[in-house]
C-alpha cells in the first residue's frame, strides 16, 4: 500500500501503521501512527535546518536525537519514527538523574525536576530508568513506544495557593504561569505562588538569575496576606508555611505513586534534584519520604539538556508470541529472538554501528492467563526451558501485587528485543580539592518549618569548592536555582561539583 | 457524627484529603495491573474508603458513578452482618442488590482497617464479573422473571480470615459462574486492592496519628457536606417534577411504564420524591434502593462537577424512593440486572432535565441509553470448546447544552470513565468479526443546540454453537427527548441477521434471542 500510494502521490509522505507499531489494539496504534503522520513533516524538516546551520557554523562530527525511550537515533531514522521524539524531554532528566546518581555510587535514584508550573519524576532502579509502553499525550492520545516513564503533576514554582469556596487550603493545578508571574515579581500577579511563599519565608533571597531579576517581598506578602491568612486566621509565616507544606505534600504523593506503589523502598534510593525549584524543595521532600540522601547537581536549571548528551543508541523491537507456557515451544521463541535480532543489527548498521559493539537485551511480557497487563521478565542467554521464568514472574508477580496464584496457567505475551550501541559520552570536568568554605555573601533570617526563623548563611555556589562540606542550616544561590540545606542536612561536595546531602531521619 | 466544625489545621486537613483521594486512585492503578475481565479492564470498577459505620470517606478521581452511590451501602451490609466480629486481616465479599448493591455482575470486595487492633475504615473494590451464573452468558438475561435467572447472589460472606484466604468459598462463589479462573483471578485483583488501601492508611496513622487521621475521615465528610449545603442554598428555592418511562411491561402488554421524580430545593437541602413511581415491570428493567439512589446523586452530582462526593454530599440530600415494590424500589426477588438501562439512567436524565430548570446556565438535554450487547455460546476456534462472552458496550450521544452541541459517540451516564473496548481485544477473545462502526449523522435530536450522534456498530459470528444473544437497552420508544423546544433523538435498537444479509429481525426492548 504504502509503494501505490509513495506511487501515486509524489512527493507525500507516507506513514503506516505497519511500519510505526506492529501491534495488537487499533485505536493505540491508530493513535501512534497519527502522531507520527503529525509529527514527520514538522521532525524532519526541524532536523534538515539543524543539520545543514550546524554544517554550515564548521560542525563536523555526527548528529543524533534523543528519543523517549531513552536513547539517540540518526536523523534519518528520526524522519521515518518521529513520533519517538514525544516525551524526549522530559526522559532527558530521568536519564541525567541516572547519569548523576552514578557518579555518586547510587544505582537507585528518583529524579525530581521541579520548574515553574510542573514537576517531573522518574524513577532509576539498579541503574535502569523505569520504562512504559502505557502513557499518553496530550489530551489523552496514547503513544504505545516503550519511554521513560514520568510522572508529570501541575506543581511548580508558579502554582498558586488558594482557599476553596469550604474554606480548605489547596495548591495547584492553576498557575500564574511566567505572565503575570508570582506576585513577587511585580508583573501584576495577585494570588500568592510557591515562590511567593519561599520568598517569604527567606528561603528565597529578593535578588534571582545573579541580580537580573528583583523579587518584591512587599507584593509577595501582601498576596499571602490578602488571600490566605486573613481567612484562615493564620500569621503570615504560618500561611507561607501553610502553602509549602501543601505542595511539598502533593509533591511526595506523586513520588509514592512511582515508588512506594510498585515495590520500590524510597529509603533505597537518593532524591536528584533538578530543574529551577527543585533544589529548593528536595531536603523537605526527602525528609517526608526517609530518602536518605539529596544530590544536588551543578547546574539544576540544564541538568535536563545534560541528559541527552548521555545516552546511547537504542531501538526497540517486539513481536507477539501468545500462548501458555504448556503450549509454547521453546525454539520457537528462540526463533522469534533470533528473527528481532537479526533486525535490531540490521538497523544498527543503518545507525552506524557495527554488530560487535551492539549489546542486545530480551525480555518476554509474561502474565498468568487471562490477565491483561504483563510483566517483563529479563531473559538471560539463549532460551532453552521456559521454567525458570515461570518462576521468575511469579517471584516478581509477588513482589508488585503481594500474591501468586499458584498452579495457575502462565503465559506469555511478547518478546521484546532492546538493541544499545555505545555512543562516546560527554565527560564532566573533574575538580580537585580538599576545598574550605568561602565566608558567607550575607546571612538572613530563614523560616524551615514549625518554629522561629534561623539565622542562615548565604552562599554563592560558585564559590563552594570541591571537597567542601558544610552542614545545614544554609542557602546556596547560583544562577539558575536556589539550594536549600536545612537545620539536619550535612553537605559534601564532591569533585564534580554535585552537592550531597545527607538527611536526618524523619521526625 | 462530629460536629461539623473543622478541627484539623488547614495543612494537615488538605494534604489528607488528597493522600485519602490519592490512595482510592491507587486501589484502581492496582485493579488495572492484575485484572482478568475484559469488562473490569474496560474500567467497569470502582473503588471507596469507607468509615467504620459504612460512610464513604472518598471516591477516586476516575470512578464509575453508578457504582460510587452505592458502595456505602454494601459497606454498611458488611457491618450490620459482621459488627463486633471483623478482625484484622479478614476480607469480605458481598454482590446482594437487595441491601444496596447494583447488579449481581458488581462484586463488592471490603477489607475492615485496623490500627492497633481498633477498626478505623474499609476500604471497598467494586468490580464487574463478567459472568455470576443464572441463565445466559453474562448473567444478562433480559427476560429473567426473578434474582434466580440472574446470578449467584452473595450475601456478605469472609473470604479472608484473619489474613488465611478461604479459598473454599471463593471457589463456590466462582464454581457457579461460567468463568471460574477469570473469577477468582479478579477477586484476587481486588483483594489486593484493598491490600494496598490497608498499607496506605496505617502509613498515614503512623505518620499523624490515629486521631488525626479518624477525624480527618468525619471532617472530610463534613468538608463536602458544608460545600454542597452552600452551594444549594444559594439557588432559588422551588419544586421541580417531570417523568421518564420504561418502553414497557410485558405483564401489562402496552403503554410506557412511568418513573417519576420530584425535587424540592429548601433552603440548602435538595428533597427528591420518587414515590409516585410505577410498580416493578415483569423483565429485569428494575433497580433495587441502592442503585436508584445512586440515580439521584449521579444526576445531581452532573450539576456539581467540582464537589467531591462522599458521605457528606448525601447528607445535603434527602430521597424518598416510595414504599417496596416499585421499579426504583424493587425488592428480593424481582429481576434488577438490566437496573443500569432502566431506572437508573431514567432517573438521571429526568434529573438533568430539572437541574437545567435551576441552572439554564448549565442546562442539558436527556443522554443516550446504556446499549449493552451480550452474545454468548461455545467457542469451537477452542479445542475445549470453551464458552465465549462478547461483552460489547455502545458508545452514544449526549444531550445539547446550552451554547453547545451535545457530545458524539463518548461513553454513557453508566460511567464517564467507561471506555470503548478495542475491537481487536474483543475479536482475540471472541470469535466475532467487526463489520462496521461508525458514527451515524443526523442522530442526536434536532434543535438549536442539538444532540449529540449515536453510533452503530456491526459483528458477524464467525466460530460458535449454542450462541444467545442478549441486547439491554430500553430506548426504543421512550426515545431520549429534549428540553426547551429541542426535539427527541432517533431510537435506539438492535436486529439480527440469521444466516442471510435480506433477513432482519428487529427488537422493540430488551429481547433475548437464542
Amino acid at each position: 500500500m504504502r509503494e501505490i500510494l509513495e506511487e501515486e502521490l509524489d512527493g507525500t509522505l507516507i506513514t503506516t501503521s505497519s511500519d510505526v507499531l506492529p501491534e495488537i489494539f487499533e485505536h493505540e496504534r491508530f493513535s501512534t501512527t497519527i502522531a507520527n503522520a503529525v509529527l514527520q513533516p514538522l521532525v524532519g524538516r526541524y532536523v534538515r535546518d539543524l543539520e545543514s546551520e550546524l554544517r554550515s557554523g564548521g560542525y563536523e562530527g555526527d548528529l543524533v536525537i534523543l528519543h523517549s525511550g531513552g536513547g539517540v537515533m540518526t536523523p534519518e531514522t528520526a524522519d521515518r519514527w518521529a513520533v519517538r521524539l514525544a516525551g524526549s524531554g522530559i526522559a532527558a532528566g530521568a536519564i541525567a538523574s541516572r547519569h548523576i546518581g552514578q557518579l555518586c555510587g547510587f544505582e537507585n535514584t528518583i529524579g525530581f525536576d521541579m520548574g515553574g508550573t510542573s514537576t517531573d519524576i522518574s524513577l532509576v532502579y539498579e541503574g535502569e530508568a523505569r520504562t512504559t509502553n502505557e502513557w499518553a499525550v496530550q489530551y489523552g492520545y496514547p503513544i504505545r513506544f516503550p519511554s521513560i516513564e514520568v510522572l508529570t503533576i501541575g506543581a511548580g514554582g508558579g502554582s498558586l495557593a488558594w482557599i476553596d469556596e469550604a474554606g480548605s487550603l489547596r495548591n495547584g493545578p492553576r498557575s500564574a504561569g511566567a505572565d503575570p508571574g508570582p506576585a513577587c515579581y511585580g508583573q501584576g500577579g495577585r494570588e500568592p505562588t510557591n515562590t511567593d511563599a519561599n520568598l517569604v519565608l527567606g528561603r528565597l533571597g529578593t535578588e534571582l538569575i545573579a541580580g537580573a531579576m528583583t523579587l518584591d517581598r512587599g507584593r509577595a506578602e501582601q498576596a499571602l496576606s490578602m488571600r490566605l491568612s486573613e481567612p484562615l486566621g493564620l500569621g503570615l509565616t504560618e500561611a507561607a508555611e501553610a502553602v509549602v507544606a501543601v505542595a511539598n505534600a502533593n509533591m511526595a504523593d506523586a513520588i509514592r505513586l512511582i515508588s512506594v506503589r510498585r515495590g520500590y523502598d524510597p529509603r533505597e534510593f537518593a532524591l536528584v534534584c533538578f530543574g529551577g525549584a527543585g533544589p529548593l524543595h528536595g531536603a523537605a521532600l526527602a525528609r517526608e519520604l526517609a530518602i536518605p540522601t539529596v544530590l544536588v547537581p551543578p547546574n539544576p536549571g540544564t541538568t535536563s539538556a545534560l541528559g541527552c548528551l548521555l545516552v546511547d543508541i537504542r531501538h526497540d523491537f517486539l513481536t507477539l508470541l501468545l500462548g501458555t507456557l504448556d503450549d509454547v515451544d521453546p525454539e520457537e521463541v528462540e526463533r522469534e529472538f533470533g528473527r528481532l535480532e537479526e533486525q535490531a543489527v540490521e538497523r544498527m548498521r543503518a545507525e552506524g554501528v557495527t554488530s560487535e559493539k551492539v549489546e542486545l537485551q530480551r525480555t518476554i511480557d509474561m502474565r498468568y492467563a487471562g490477565q491483561w497487563r504483563s510483566i517483563a521478565v529479563p531473559v538471560d542467554g539463549e532460551v532453552t526451558s521456559l521454567d525458570d521464568l515461570a518462576r521468575t514472574f511469579e517471584d516478581e508477580h509477588d513482589r508488585q501485587h503481594s500474591y501468586r496464584r499458584e498452579g495457575s496457567p502462565i503465559e506469555i505475551y511478547r518478546l521484546n528485543l532492546r538493541a544499545v550501541g555505545a555512543t562516546q559520552k560527554a565527560e564532566l570536568a573533574r575538580h580537585e580539592g580538599q576545598g574550605s568554605m568561602p565566608e558567607p555573601i550575607a546571612r538572613r533570617p530563614v523560616h524551615f518549618g514549625g518554629g522561629d526563623a534561623l539565622e542562615t548563611p548565604v552562599y554563592r555556589r560558585a564559590d563552594v569548592p570541591a571537597g567542601a562540606s558544610f552542614d545545614g542550616p544554609a542557602v546556596l544561590e547560583q544562577l539558575d536555582s536556589t539550594v536549600l540545606v536545612p537545620p539536619g542536612g550535612r553537605v559534601a561536595v564532591d569533585e564534580w561539583l554535585n552537592i550531597r546531602m545527607t538527611i536526618e531521619e524523619a521526625r | 457524627m462530629s460536629s461539623g466544625e473543622q478541627t484539623l489545621d488547614p495543612v494537615t486537613f488538605e494534604v489528607l484529603k488528597n493522600a485519602f483521594v490519592t490512595i482510592v486512585d491507587e486501589m484502581a492503578e492496582q485493579i488495572l495491573r492484575t485484572c482478568h475481565s475484559f469488562v473490569i479492564y474496560s474500567r467497569d470498577f470502582s473503588s471507596a474508603l469507607c468509615d467504620p459505620q459504612g460512610n464513604t470517606i472518598m471516591q477516586g478521581s476516575q470512578d464509575i458513578a453508578v457504582h460510587v452511590g452505592t458502595l456505602h451501602l454494601t459497606a454498611k451490609a458488611v457491618v450490620d452482618a459482621f459488627g463486633e466480629e471483623m478482625r484484622p486481616g479478614d476480607v469480605f465479599a458481598i454482590n446482594d442488590p437487595y441491601v444496596g448493591g447494583t447488579h449481581f455482575n458488581d462484586v463488592r470486595i471490603v477489607r475492615p482497617i485496623f490500627h492497633d487492633g481498633e477498626l478505623i475504615c474499609l476500604a471497598e473494590s467494586n468490580g464487574h464479573w463478567a459472568d455470576m451464573g443464572g441463565s445466559v452468558p453474562g448473567s444478562f438475561d433480559v427476560s429473567a422473571k426473578d434474582h434466580f435467572g440472574e446470578g449467584v447472589r452473595i450475601p456478605p460472606v469472609r473470604i479472608y480470615d484473619e489474613g488465611v484466604y478461604r479459598q473454599d468459598i471463593v471457589r463456590m462463589i466462582v464454581s457457579n459462574t461460567r468463568a471460574p479462573s477469570d473469577a477468582e483471578g479478579d477477586c484476587l485483583a481486588q483483594v489486593e486492592a484493598t491490600g494496598v488501601a490497608e498499607r496506605e492508611i496505617l502509613r498515614l496513622c503512623e505518620k499523624y496519628g490515629r486521631e488525626t487521621i479518624v477525624t480527618a475521615f468525619d471532617e472530610a465528610q463534613d468538608y463536602v457536606e458544608r460545600l454542597t449545603r452552600k452551594r444549594i442554598s444559594e439557588l432559588p428555592d422551588g419544586s421541580w417534577e417531570t417523568e421518564d418511562y420504561i418502553d414497557f411491561d410485558p405483564a401489562e402488554e402496552e403503554g410506557l411504564v412511568p418513573i417519576k421524580v420530584k425535587m424540592t430545593i429548601d433552603g440548602d437541602v435538595v428533597r427528591y420524591d420518587l414515590s409516585e413511581s410505577h410498580p416493578a415491570v415483569a423483565t429485569f428493567l428494575n433497580s433495587g434502593f441502592g442503585a436508584s439512589f445512586s440515580g439521584v446523586i449521579a444526576g445531581t452530582k452532573t450539576f456539581f462537577p467540582d464537589v467531591p462526593l462522599n458521605s457528606g454530599f448525601y447528607r445535603a440530600l434527602d430521597i424518598d424512593l416510595g414504599p417496596e415494590g416499585s421499579c426504583v424500589n424493587a425488592a428480593w426477588p424481582t429481576a434488577v440486572t438490566g437496573f443500569c438501562s432502566g431506572p437508573y439512567e431514567k432517573i438521571m436524565n429526568a434529573s438533568f432535565e430539572l437541574w437545567s430548570q435551576v441552572m439554564p446556565e448549565r442546562a442539558m438535554a436527556a443522554a443516550f441509553n446504556l446499549e449493552y450487547l451480550l452474545v454468548g455460546g461455545t467457542d469451537t476456534r477452542d479445542r475445549n470448546d470453551s464458552i465465549f462472552m462478547w461483552y460489547d458496550w455502545m458508545a452514544g450521544g449526549w444531550g445539547g447544552r446550552n451554547g453547545k452541541d451535545g457530545s458524539n459517540a463518548t461513553s454513557p451516564v453508566f460511567g464517564v470513565g467507561l471506555a470503548v473496548q478495542p475491537l481487536e481485544g474483543q475479536e482475540r477473545l471472541s470469535p466475532v468479526v467487526t463489520s462496521n462502526h461508525h458514527i451515524l449523522a443526523d442522530t442526536g435530536g434536532p434543535g438549536k443546540w442539538r444532540g449529540g450522534c449515536g453510533v452503530e456498530k456491526g459483528g458477524r459470528l464467525t466460530e460458535v454453537r449454542n450462541t444467545v444473544m442478549s441486547y439491554c437497552c430500553d430506548r426504543a420508544r421512550s426515545v431520549t427527548w429534549g428540553i426547551e423546544g429541542g426535539l427527541p433523538s432517533f431510537p435506539h435498537g438492535v436486529w439480527l441477521n440469521r444466516g442471510t444479509d435480506e433477513e432482519r429481525s428487529s427488537a422493540p426492548s430488551s429481547p433475548t434471542w437464542r
